[in-house]
């Protein structure tokens, strides 16, 4: 119960008591005023029927007819004639119930009139005794309407004294609103800082005190963010260049390999200069370097069209650039280009370019080539630049391709599949370490085209994206999450990458807007999205608009293949996810200064790590040192 | 809508003033007939037709007769008998439609039904009188009585109807009339708890 309702509560039970009391009070003396009115008024009649049944001389008839007409033309309840006696009496009682009151009144006001009793005598002879009751009637009509006033006057004046004190309540009150606001916001890991000062003392201070918090929050971010700045360029990068190292390379490449675009793949383009010698000689040490922070500028230049692509010097001389969606003529083309700045470049320099050479392998690959397949057939490319005088470029020769399937086909059977949903989804589990429970499961899904065909997401996704259909199959396949039932899935978590291209699509934030409206209500598990990282890191803006829409519907949200590309985590200060999948060569690949900044921050935004991709027990059990305790991949089978 | 509403109102105002002035409607009659049968009907036909209706222009002494001589027609039952309480002031309706009463049904009766003639109802009393029977036993009774005068010096001057007589007499030819006890007034007078109670049946119709 909120402050607010405990003090209404308890001012209004005050004011209902202090109410209800004058009431009772006023009511009762009010009765009270009527019986004692109605008490002398009947003294008063039965004074003067004494003198009228004294005439009667004790005659029956006389006695009679003078209490009839004293009755009938008078308001008793009842009039009793005894004789001395004991030989004659006469009653006249009016049993008839009181009208105009409600049956409950009567019952409640419960009047007691006593029957007042009086002498009769004929000149010296005692004659007998009469008795009368007064009529109360007035007194129970009297009473009710004044009842019904004051219960009136009672509403009135208390729903008039709960509405001030509500207001007042308000206004009072008002700064803790503001402070609970505040709360809730460092509850979601938002820094908000209190600027208007509370009125009242104790909220002030608590209002103090929450700033301060606030602030030290905010500085532990900032400064293990500058560690993580500081340790992943150190980690990670080339000094003179500020390109990624090969550590870096290697740790990255899987995931790039695997990265799914329009062509399924992309192309490796390896670079050697030789002739590093000379260029030291001619130049000397420093100017060296800046020629070497030029040749990195070319490269940048030539490849800023690939949002995806990865920079690295792999040593001395050597470059690395990973271009995925970049077709091998495009490849080859960017070559040729890098190669003419090359030149210009030796000119600018006056170096010789018979002594200064630059030698360029060029390998296309798939989603399904492997890290090693992948290095070796560029350099083998690379081997065969080198060894070829005339020639600097040079493409690997892919022998066996698989041959793809036509694009119609992939239409008509992307298409089909839309209309007909032959989608199937499939969930991966997710391992607590801790709790050794699978209560968080990851979403896919396949095409089951045919009877017996089954196309993994992998292969018919490259298609839709150069399609456009991969927001439409995504629309899908979440519209069977959401509407249908999955009782494998009560009680769980289950969370679903969406692909970049899905963000991308503009037409896909409305459709799922419109979807969630209309299926969120009914889920029994509990459901997150996650965006690749680096697509989180280009597109916050495109992101933020998406977790907006998550945390309104209470879906949670995270970010994988988290790769620290970047080293500024400010990003995920502002997405807030619930939680980060890191590659587990990625996390195990830290240095211990990086995992404890980037540890700091994770703790400080409340976000959980996650790693993906655990193959064995032994990256298991360093993962668990580093206190990651959530693990994917095929080792979670396997303990399982 | 509006309008309806108040011309609906305006109707049920004109024709309910218009029942009420009559004394005896022809809803009544249907009524006395579903509760006491046609021979009841008849009696409330007669009194609206032959009594009211004829007597409109006669004069006063003619019209106390004749109600007089009618009332007197119905028969005399007490009202224990009747109601089961010991003292009950029924209606000029409850009184005909049953075809009995006590003597104060007589008196009432008789007064709504003069002054339905016109007759002023200041000049008519009730009274509590001591009638003394033929073995000469007193007796506690009500007879309505007329003032010839606004201000009766003699018993000459009051006409008694009463139920034990089938005339109307001056009091002064009423020797078994042996003690005037009291005189209220009817509807006219200070109202008493019996007589709020008996006007609101009387308006109401009371069968």
């Amino acid at each position: 119960m909120t402050l607010f309702k405990q003090m209404a509560l308890a001012v209004s039970f005050i004011i209902i008591f202090v109410l209800g009391s004058v009431m009772y009070i006023n009511y009762q003396s009010a009765k009270s005023d009527m019986i004692e009115a109605l008490y002398e008024n009947s003294v008063n009649n039965i004074s003067s029927l004494q003198n009228k049944l004294a005439l009667t001389h004790g005659e029956e008839a006389d006695i009679i007819s003078t209490i009839d007409s004293e009755f009938d033309s008078g308001y008793y309840r009842m009039i009793e004639y005894t004789s001395a006696d004991g030989t004659f009496s006469y009653r006249q009682e009016d049993k008839d119930p009181i009208e105009g009151v409600p049956a409950w009144f009567i019952d409640f006001a419960d009047i007691q009139i006593k029957p007042i009793t009086a002498d009769v005598n004929d000149g010296w002879n005692f004659l007998g005794k009469v008795t009368i009751i007064a009529d109360p009637t007035s007194i129970y009509r009297g009473l009710y309407k004044n009842f019904i006033k004051l219960l009136y006057l009672f509403a009135i004046a208390v729903a008039l004294s709960l509405l001030l004190v509500g207001v007042m309540l308000h206004f009072i009150l008002k700064p803790l609103k503001r402070i609970q606001n505040q709360a809730e916001a460092i509850l979601r890991n938002e820094f908000v800082i209190e600027t208007k000062e509370p009125y009242t003392t104790e909220f002030k201070e608590v209002s103090h005190a929450m700033n301060a918090m606030v602030k030290k929050v905010e500085e532990i971010f900032n400064k293990a963010n500058e560690a993580a700045k500081r340790n992943q360029e150190l980690l990670y990068n080339d000094p003179v260049t500020k390109l990624f190292n090969r550590r870096y390379l290697m740790v990255r490449l899987p995931e790039l390999l695997e990265m799914e675009n329009k062509i399924a793949g992309g192309s490796i383009l390896l670079l050697a200069i030789d002739g590093a010698v000379h260029i030291n000689e001619k130049l000397g040490r420093q100017e060296g370097d800046k020629f070497f922070l030029q040749f990195a500028e070319i490269l940048r230049e030539a490849t800023q069209a690939y949002d995806d692509r990865l920079l690295a010097r792999v040593n001395g001389t050597e470059f690395t650039a990973v271009l995925p969606d970049c077709e091998e003529f495009m490849a080859e083309h960017i070559a040729r280009e890098i190669f003419d700045d090359f030149e210009a470049l030796l000119i600018e320099k006056e170096l010789d370019p018979t002594l200064v050479l630059i030698n360029m392998g060029i390998f296309r690959y798939h989603p399904k080539t492997s890290l090693s397949e992948a290095l070796t057939k560029a350099d083998d490319a690379l081997t065969k630049a080198k060894a070829d005088e005339r020639k600097q470029i040079y493409v690997y020769e892919q022998n066996n391709q698989v041959p793809a399937l036509p694009k119609e086909q992939w239409r008509k059977i992307l298409e089909e599949s839309i209309q007909n949903d032959y989608l199937a989804l499939k969930f991966w589990p997710t391992l607590d370490l801790r709790t050794k429970t699978i209560n968080h499961k990851v979403m896919t899904f396949t095409i089951h085209y045919a009877k017996e065909k089954e196309i993994p997401y992998g292969d018919f996704i490259g298609p839709a994206i150069s399609l456009g259909l991969v927001a439409k199959i995504y629309l899908v396949a979440l519209k069977d999450l959401l509407a249908k039932a999955h009782p494998e899935l009560l009680n769980s978590v289950v969370s679903i990458r969406l692909s970049n291209e899905f963000l991308k699509d503009s037409h896909a934030f409305e459709a799922l807007q419109k979807l969630f409206q209309n299926y969120s209500k009914q889920l029994k598990f509990q459901l997150y999205f996650e965006v690749a990282d680096n697509f989180a890191i280009s597109n916050t803006a495109t992101v933020k608009g998406y977790v907006d829409l998550f945390k309104k519907y209470n879906f949670g949200f995270g970010i994988n293949s988290f790769g620290g590309a970047s080293g500024d985590y400010t990003y995920l200060k502002e997405l807030n996810p619930d939680f980060i999948k890191a590659d587990v060569t990625f996390l195990l690949d830290q240095t211990q200064e990086s995992m404890h900044a980037l540890e700091v921050i994770t703790r400080s935004l409340g976000i959980e790590i996650i790693a993906s991709f655990v193959k064995t027990q032994e990256e298991l059990e360093r993962l668990l040192k580093l206190k990651i305790d959530k693990i994917q991949g095929p080792l979670t089978e396997k303990l399982q | 809508m509006y309008f309806f509403k108040r011309l609906l109102l305006i109707f049920l105002l004109l024709s309910s003033s218009a029942v009420a002035e009559k004394l005896i409607t022809k809803k009544l009659q249907e009524r006395a007939l579903k509760k006491y049968g046609p021979f009841a009907k008849n009696r409330f036909v007669a009194i609206d037709k032959k009594l009211l209706h004829k007597l409109k222009n006669a004069n006063e002494m003619k019209k106390l007769n004749a109600i007089n001589t009618w009332v007197n027609y119905i028969h005399y039952a007490s009202d224990r008998k009747l109601y089961g309480v010991s003292d009950y002031w029924a209606t000029l309706y409850e009184f005909v439609g049953k075809n009995k009463g006590d003597c104060e049904d007589y008196t009432i009766a008789k007064y709504y039904l003069l002054k339905a003639l016109g007759i002023d109802p200041h000049k008519m009393k009730f009274a509590y009188v001591i009638y003394k029977n033929r073995r000469g036993k007193r007796i506690s009774h009500m007879v309505l009585a007329y003032l010839k005068v606004p201000r009766p010096r003699t018993k000459d001057d009051i006409l008694i109807l009463g139920n034990n007589n089938r005339l109307v007499l001056p009091a002064s030819k009423r020797p078994d009339l042996v003690k005037l006890v009291k005189m209220i007034n009817g509807d006219t007078g200070p109202k008493s708890k019996k007589w709020k109670k008996l006007e609101a049946n009387m308006k109401r119709k009371k069968l």
